[in-house]
């Protein structure tokens, strides 16, 4: 046993005593990782493995011994304060005895230097570790990045990034396809006015700044040059410190969404417009009724070729004109459904085309393309024509107005099948998909120009003269066309023409044949006694007086509760003739009287509007029949003769 | 997650990150220069840090110890920070299943990295505040017995959390929970009302460093702690808990007025 060992050993308890109390010290010098608890044992350990060193210096056990503490996580503090406590007590306890201090320091340079590799091991390690931590959180922030980007590039919303002085760094694919560009390389570095037909990108941009962010529609212009609008959201880009460094917009191309509310606003327009005719036709018709019923009593009696006739015969031609206008008038108030039956589009485009191949001017060039094969729809022939007669004159005017040296130019009506997908659905408000037939009106004329496609339909807007239009043509062909579940797309361009393309739905109920039955010549004569209910005085005066010429004795109300009561006498009533809209009690309520006091009573119903959806219920209650104002002398007459021959409800 | 830690760069090594500070004032080597900058400030404001957090720390071990004696075989650990030497997977023997948790992307990036080759610990992102982003993870349900039997540490964090957010959290995970479960919890024990120059030094330091300091007493924090049972001794001062002897243990404490206190609570 060394000198050293021998008398240190004897002070054994003290050297640990000294070191613990040095651990205590510096205790939260240590790595978390060890425990206080431990730091007892270790004081005592480090004194006993010091001894045995003494004795048999070991310098590579002295290395290990340096190691473990590090890698337990003793700090560089507390073991630099365990060697130098070490240090002074054997300075103390030996003395100046050189070859004793030497061999403390023996053992203390190997410890240290087993304690510090292992240190430098562990930072190395640990540093390696936080490495792998950074590149493995680097690798998963670009795999996150290019999911974002992938995002952005695949969003079916066109997105554009600028610089804060709106220089464009950055389009998706849906940005190129809106704006009809082939690659960013075509957009990135220009400034966002040129997208747009305005300076109104450029203000939003210089208000973004306050605001943060913006949102509203624009205006946008294409590479074409061509328009469309676009929804916008348009926000700064900041970085992680809130300074703005960029601008990422977002766009919607709207047009569809704004095309479909025009339709839905101009729809509703052509409804309230419908509702306002149609009250106007009502009291028109009236009035007509009146006018025409006298005046063929007055043709009657005054005799031909004197100036009372002639004038009347003027009188008679101004009531046709007025009764027309009523007519198209009903077509476009949707009061009128006509005669609905299974017709094919062919036929009466065909026999619409050969009436107006030969009253149209020779200049224009006109063609037909029937598709074979074509799908029936459900129509009243007379009305589809009407619809064809008025897209063609329109046609043949705006062609002799595209082109004043000829007048000449090319019309063409073409049919077709068409199946509408869901997509193409959209473009119309109330389409369902489905079959359709289409029929397409095309001229070469001078176009429609855009601020008045918005009111093509609405009556009384003309563009031509006061003298050859009534602006009614193309309100007409509005009514039948919706009466019909049909739609109507027009596209024009001004100085190269229209096309109208109009698609009814197609039907698969068979087609019926039909015999028309020949007029007779004179007045239906009959006997009975007839009530006359109507609320306008001269349309009871009419009636009852061609009644009384037919032979039938002729009683009048002036309302539905005069009615009732005249009925309830027991006059011996053969034929009610009741008007379906009077003030107070209106027809139906009548009707429901009448039936309540004789369920037998046979009903002729009169009205102005023979789709009326109260003159139809009225049929559903067991009225017989309905006549049709202005009246038609005879055919009023027929009607009277068969309802009173017919069997009661 | 937060919006603004998404933001932020997630593996930016030129700004100071709250778990490598953390790291480097435990003793550890996971941090950068950057780091260790950021943490001389804050020492400088707080120079009894790095002894509460390594007693912070030593009463995690201790939990963990008298859990595991006690058969847990799975804990939750929510604020976990980095989980490098002696934290619970390093401290319980192979085989006991460990989520660990952190609020922070940077340490979760770098904690997942740590774990990679440990098949019995999985680190998920979590805020404390809402816990239930974690239990309703897949990993969660897939990685731990049906029974949820389960010890949660909610150690070092309690005084960052609000009081609504920490009784909110409190109650979702005990919900979640299986019977039987225990919660070691430590807090820092120090009456808001009595508030001294030192006190609002540090937390502004706190606030300073987007980390505002939330002070309560014991008594409030037993109510926030409803309905879990305190189990005995009860809530007692983190050196008891460690056992470590007056004059090296005694946290100088005087400037923040109070104390670090823990408990184990039961289901």
């Amino acid at each position: 046993m060394s000198r050293a060992a021998d008398l240190l050993k004897l002070k054994e308890n003290q050297l640990s005593d000294a070191l613990n109390a040095k651990l205590w010290e510096t205790a939260f010098d240590n790595r978390y990782s060890l425990h206080p608890r431990r730091l007892r044992e270790i004081g005592t350990e480090l004194c006993q493995s010091f001894l045995h060193f003494l004795d048999a210096p070991d310098r590579e056990a002295a290395y290990k011994y340096g190691r473990g503490y590090a890698r337990e996580g003793l700090g560089e503090k507390p073991v630099l304060a365990l060697v130098s406590s070490l240090q002074r007590f054997s300075l103390e306890e030996l003395g100046r005895d050189v070859q004793s201090l030497d061999s403390i320091d023996e053992f203390t340079k190997p410890f240290l230097e087993g304690f510090m590799s292992a240190k430098e091991d562990q930072i190395l390690k640990d540093q390696e570790q936080l490495r792998q931590a950074l590149s493995s959180a680097l690798e998963s922030q670009s795999r996150e990045l290019l999911v974002k980007n992938h995002a952005i590039n695949t969003s079916i919303n066109g997105i554009m990034l600028t610089d804060l002085d709106g220089k464009v760094t950055s389009v998706n694919a849906s940005f190129l396809s809106l704006w009809g560009y082939a690659s960013p390389q075509e957009v990135i570095g220009s400034y966002i006015e040129r997208f747009w037909i305005a300076e109104d990108a450029r203000r939003v941009l210089d208000l973004l700044p306050g605001t943060g962010g913006w949102r509203g529609e624009l205006v946008a212009r294409r590479k074409d040059e061509t328009t469309f609008s676009v929804e916008l959201s348009a926000s700064l880009i900041r970085n992680e410190g809130g300074t703005a460094i960029g601008i990422m917009t977002s766009f919607v191309d709207i047009t569809e969404r704004k095309r479909l509310i025009a339709q839905i606003i101009q729809a509703q327009k052509m409804d309230a417009l419908g509702q306002l005719a149609g009250g106007i036709t009502h009291d028109f018709n009236n009035l007509l009724t009146a006018i025409s019923g006298y005046l063929q009593f007055l043709l009657i009696d005054a005799p031909r070729d004197t100036r009372m006739h002639q004038d009347l015969m003027q009188i008679r031609a101004a009531v046709d004109r007025g009764t027309g206008l009523t007519r198209q008038l009903r077509l476009f108030t949707r009061q009128s459904s006509g005669n609905r039956q299974v017709v094919s589009l062919n036929e009466v485009a065909k026999e619409t085309w050969e009436i107006l191949k030969r009253t149209f001017p020779p200049a224009i060039i006109m063609d037909l393309a029937l598709t074979p094969s074509l799908w029936t729809i459900e129509a009243d022939p007379n009305q589809v024509s009407q619809v064809l007669v008025n897209l063609c004159v329109n046609a043949r005017d705006a062609i002799a107005g595209g082109n004043t040296t000829t007048g000449g130019g090319t019309l063409s009506i073409e049919t077709s099948n068409v199946e509408l997908s869901g997509d193409r659905v959209g473009k119309y408000m109330t389409a369902l998909p489905g079959r359709y037939v289409a029929v397409r009106v095309r001229d070469t004329g001078c176009g429609i120009a855009p601020e008045l496609l918005d009111r093509l339909f609405v009556p009384f807007l003309t563009t031509k003269s006061a003298r050859s239009g009534t602006g009614l043509g193309l309100a007409v062909v509005y009514g039948i066309v919706a009466s019909h579940h049909g739609f109507i797309d027009v596209h024009s361009v001004v100085g190269k023409g229209t096309t109208f393309e109009i698609l009814f739905p197609m039907t698969t109920r068979p087609r019926e044949t039909r015999s028309e039955e020949p007029a007779p010549h004179t007045l239906a004569q009959g006997h009975g006694t007839i009530l006359v209910v109507d609320d306008e005085l001269q349309v009871r005066e009419i009636m009852s007086r061609v009644l009384a010429e037919c032979g039938y004795e002729v009683l009048t109300a002036g309302d539905g509760r005069e009615a009732l009561s005249l009925f309830g006498q027991g006059t011996g009533i053969d034929l009610v003739i009741l008007d379906v809209m009077m003030p107070g009690m209106g027809g139906k309520e009548c009707l429901a009287k009448l039936r309540a006091v004789d369920p037998g009573v046979r009903v002729l119903v009169a009205t102005g509007y023979t789709s009326n959806g109260s003159a139809q219920e009225l049929l559903l209650e067991g009225a017989l029949g309905m006549v049709e104002k202005p009246l038609d002398l005879k055919t009023f007459a027929e009607a009277v003769q068969k309802s009173l021959a017919a069997p009661g409800p | 997650m937060p919006e603004k830690d998404q933001i932020a760069s997630i593996a930016d090594a030129s700004k100071p990150n709250p778990g490598r500070i953390y790291d480097f004032i435990l003793g550890g080597n996971h941090n950068f220069e950057v780091d260790r900058q950021a943490a001389q400030q804050l020492l400088k404001f707080a120079p009894d840090f790095p002894k509460s957090a390594r007693t912070i720390r030593w009463f995690l071990g201790e939990a963990v110890r008298r859990l595991l004696a006690d058969g847990f075989t799975q804990f939750i650990d929510f604020a976990s920070g980095l989980p490098t030497v002696d934290h619970i997977h390093q401290v319980a023997p192979k085989g006991t299943k460990v989520v660990y948790s952190d609020i922070d992307p940077v340490t979760v990036a770098y904690g997942q990295e740590i774990i990679k080759d440990e098949p019995d610990v999985r680190y998920i992102a979590c805020d404390i505040a809402t816990p239930e982003h974690l239990l309703e993870d897949p990993t969660i349900s897939r990685f731990l017995d049906k029974n949820r039997k389960t010890a949660i540490g909610m150690n070092g964090i309690a005084w960052f959390v609000k009081n609504e957010d920490l009784s909110h959290s409190l109650r979702v995970v005990y919900d979640w929970a299986g019977n039987g479960s225990r919660l070691f919890l430590s807090d820092f024990d120090s009456d808001p009302s009595k508030a001294t120059a030192s006190m609002k030094e540090s937390s502004d330091l706190y606030e300073k460093l987007n980390q505002p300091f939330f002070r309560r007493i014991r008594e409030t924090l037993l109510e926030l702690c409803r309905p879990w049972k305190v189990m005995k001794p009860g809530f007692q001062p983190l050196e008891q808990w460690i056992g470590i002897q007056a004059g090296i243990s005694e946290i100088e404490m005087s400037r923040f007025e109070g104390n670090l206190i823990g408990a184990i609570l039961e289901k």
